[in-house]
């Protein structure tokens, strides 16, 4: 075998690895569907919980020596009173996705062209129109007949930007796609914040759904055990091969060059463009509140891809020593 | 027997794996056998007030008229006979959650078990006689509370009947702590409390399971694992010696309060309902409290809820098992695959045809049962009454090693049916 040779694709056939190739993709799948069902879950749970998620932060101002400010990024930021718990002013800002609502298209088109001088409000089921305060336009309804707290809530969404302790001392702030802690601080904008650990309710404190994620985390270690198997099985494949090429004097990086192109890289490819994909369509079809799930799908996938090349090259080395004649 | 354990020798690091590949495979196992039954634990709690109406009692005691009541000479007899009578009535349930907050002295806990801590309050303190009581969460609940939100414990006792009756030579009351509260306090610790200004002793006999909730006259999601419970407290009878305590404390007024009102779980509607109590009404001579919220609403999502909880639970569950499944399948096969030259070398070496299959169907089995261990293990170490659910457990791991065993075997013999041996030793 000449160098010339080596460099053909012919040692690898696509019909031999196509098996491979679907099955890592299929547990590509799995794995950010995993992912994307935790955060839907985590929606339902939200939902059911008035909207406040686990990953919201709720904080009391007391004081503000100097003026509160609206952060930059995506979030949604609820403001009420001890008195009246129940009535929130909201402030939302960028792409964030609203709680089921009668009429949804129309009250995000109405939330998006807003005249300066209308201020929107939202009540459940529960509400009766008539408490809506002056000045706000009654503009929808939650959608949710099977949940207590947004049924007895008002959202009052005024036009204006500007925070005033007067409409409450108290905050929720939730954050789809950043971290919440930098959100409150610039909110605060050097005030003194009391952070409280308030209780999750509705189905978050149903022990059955904690174990469900559980599970469901367990499902996703064990999809990733997997992927190491099967990718340690599809490398093994090639001991002959690797063999053959140290028994003809060719380097190391020359064995590990020729599998990564060949074998390695289509995979990669496809992998890096399915990912794209399917995390997209997922979040454009049945968009979740949370969207770390795209980002932790990133890192896992490029977790799983790093340790395949990591594999390869150690597998090049492995049934390359001399030491190993087993086939 | 000795084939499997060379092969393993053979071939160590693939095995290894295969057992960490199925251990991992029945926590997993365990995980789901364990939602299943938390599931079913929580559909029991809501079963209790399926198909029935809540209606709260309140009383209309207040200002002048509290004044006009308690001059006659048996008020406290009245209101007592009114309370004793809600308890014994069979055509509804009766149950008293009191959301009522109450002092402690030196209290060890944290600032969320402060009353008002989710509105943003600090805990309240006081001094009684140079000590230090803090205003934490407590309900006071009665027996009809505990059999109707289905209250677990996670360590202790309930309260008995006679824990709910006071009687002036009574120094010490029971307490059932909520699962928050475990890391400060143990079994059989004594908190001095101040009930209604007046000074008490209280015992924890008990710790509530985490996640439980009921409905209060505050609100209808109360999570007790931040409350300390304590029962809503009865008199044998109205003794002088308690109504002349009445100068010091709100004690007996507040505890007879109380317990009238409660909420009723029943199925009657609100007419049928309207006349039961006038008729309970004429037996007791108690005609000032109102019945509120005489709909189902509330209730039916509370249920409606957990059910949906439960169905997306079922559902998750059943194609979580069904895509693991196949993907431990997926993992052995290639497991199978890859050792076909060892089975042609077997062949050479006198086994027949048959044999390998069972070979193969021998290793996954013992993989599967080795890796069902650790789970076993570990559970054991953190649930240990669940005995029904240690059972179901085996019963599960049983009956997957079965179905993948035999799975294993039939495809094995197919395959090998399949493939040319004889080509495959040619080379």
């Amino acid at each position: 075998m000449s160098t010339p040779q080596l460099y053909q694709r012919r040692f690898f056939r696509l019909k031999n690895e196509i098996r491979f190739y679907i099955g890592l993709l299929v547990l590509q799948f799995l794995s950010v569907g995993i992912l994307y069902f935790l955060a839907y879950v985590d929606n339902l749970n939200m939902i059911n919980n008035g909207y406040v998620g686990k990953q919201s932060i709720t904080f009391k101002i007391a004081k503000a020596d100097t003026p509160l400010q609206l952060p930059d990024q995506d979030y949604l930021l609820m403001q009420y009173n001890s008195i009246r718990p129940s009535v929130k002013t909201v402030y939302l800002n960028g792409d964030v996705k609203l709680p089921p609502l009668k009429n949804q298209n129309k009250i995000i088109d109405e939330l998006q062209s807003r005249a300066l001088t209308s201020n929107l409000a939202i009540i459940g089921k529960q509400v009766d129109p008539q408490e809506v305060p002056t000045g706000y336009v009654l503009s929808g309804q939650f959608d949710v007949p099977k949940h207590y707290q947004l049924s007895n809530d008002q959202w009052l969404l005024p036009s204006s930007n500007e925070l005033s302790l007067a409409d409450g001392d108290m905050f929720v702030l939730s954050a789809p796609n950043s971290k919440v802690e930098g959100l409150v601080r610039t909110l605060a904008n050097n005030n003194s914040v009391e952070i409280i650990h308030t209780e999750y309710k509705g189905t978050y404190a149903l022990l059955s759904n904690q174990l469900l994620i559980l599970l469901f985390w367990g499902g996703l270690i064990f999809a990733s055990f997997v992927v190491l198997v099967a990718s340690l099985y599809w490398l093994k494949q090639e001991r002959a091969f690797i063999r053959i090429c140290y028994e003809h004097g060719f380097a190391l990086w020359k064995v590990y060059s020729h599998i990564f192109l060949y074998k390695l890289t289509p995979y990669l490819m496809v992998s890096f463009f399915t990912l794209l994909v399917w995390t997209s369509m997922l979040q454009k079809f049945v968009p979740v509140w949370s969207r770390h799930w795209q980002i932790e799908s990133w890192y896992l996938i490029g977790t799983f891809n790093l340790v395949l090349i990591l594999l390869t090259f150690f597998t090049s080395i492995w049934y390359g020593s001399g030491q190993r004649r087993k086939y | 027997m000795k084939i499997v354990y060379l092969l393993w020798k053979n071939n160590r690091g693939f095995h290894m794996l295969h057992i960490c590949l199925a251990t991992i495979f029945c926590f997993l196992l365990i995980l789901m056998a364990m939602n299943i039954f938390q599931s079913q634990v929580e559909l029991k709690a809501t079963a209790s007030f399926k198909g029935k109406n809540l209606y709260q009692l309140a009383d209309s005691l207040y200002n002048e008229k509290e004044q006009q009541f308690f001059q006659k000479k048996d008020s406290y007899d009245i209101l007592k006979g009114f309370g004793d009578y809600l308890e014994q009535e069979d055509r509804f349930q009766y149950a008293v959650v009191n959301w009522q907050p109450t002092q402690v002295m030196d209290f060890k806990g944290n600032e969320v078990f402060a009353a008002y801590y989710e509105l943003g309050e600090q805990v309240k303190t006081q001094n009684f006689s140079k000590s230090t009581y803090s205003e934490v969460k407590a309900l006071q609940m009665n027996q009809g509370a505990f059999e109707v939100f289905q209250v677990r414990l996670s360590s202790g006792d309930s309260f008995q009947a006679s824990d709910y009756i006071y009687t002036s030579s009574k120094d010490q009351i029971p307490l059932i702590l909520g699962a928050a509260l475990e890391p400060y306090y143990n079994l059989g610790d004594t908190l001095s409390l101040r009930l209604y200004n007046k000074a008490i002793t209280g015992k924890v006999i008990g710790f509530a399971a985490p996640s439980q909730t009921v409905i209060t006259a505050r609100s209808y999601d109360t999570l007790l694992d931040r409350y300390i419970m304590m029962p809503a407290l009865t008199f044998n009878e109205i003794t002088p010696s308690l109504l002349q305590g009445q100068n010091d404390s709100p004690f007996l007024r507040a505890s007879l309060y109380s317990r009238i009102n409660g909420f009723m779980f029943t199925s009657a509607e609100p007419q049928e309902m309207r006349s039961i109590m006038s008729e309970i009404s004429g037996k007791t001579n108690f005609y000032d409290y109102s019945i509120i919220g005489a709909d189902g609403g509330i209730l039916g999502m509370l249920i409606q809820v957990t059910d949906q909880n439960r169905d997306l639970l079922y559902w998750t569950v059943a194609i979580a098992l069904v895509v693991i499944l196949s993907l431990y399948l997926w993992t052995l096969s290639m497991h199978i695959r890859n050792n076909q030259k060892t089975y042609a070398v077997l062949l050479i070496s006198g086994y027949r045809m048959q044999h390998i299959p069972r070979l193969i169907a021998i290793q996954t089995a013992i993989s599967i049962l080795l890796g069902s261990v650790l789970p076993v293990l570990l559970f054991s170490l953190f649930w240990k009454e669940a005995w029904v659910l240690l059972l179901s457990y085996i019963m599960l791991v049983l009956l997957v090693t079965v179905l993948l065993t035999g799975i294993i075997y039939f495809s094995s013999r197919r395959t090998l049916d399949r493939t040319d041996i004889i080509q495959q030793l040619k080379g």
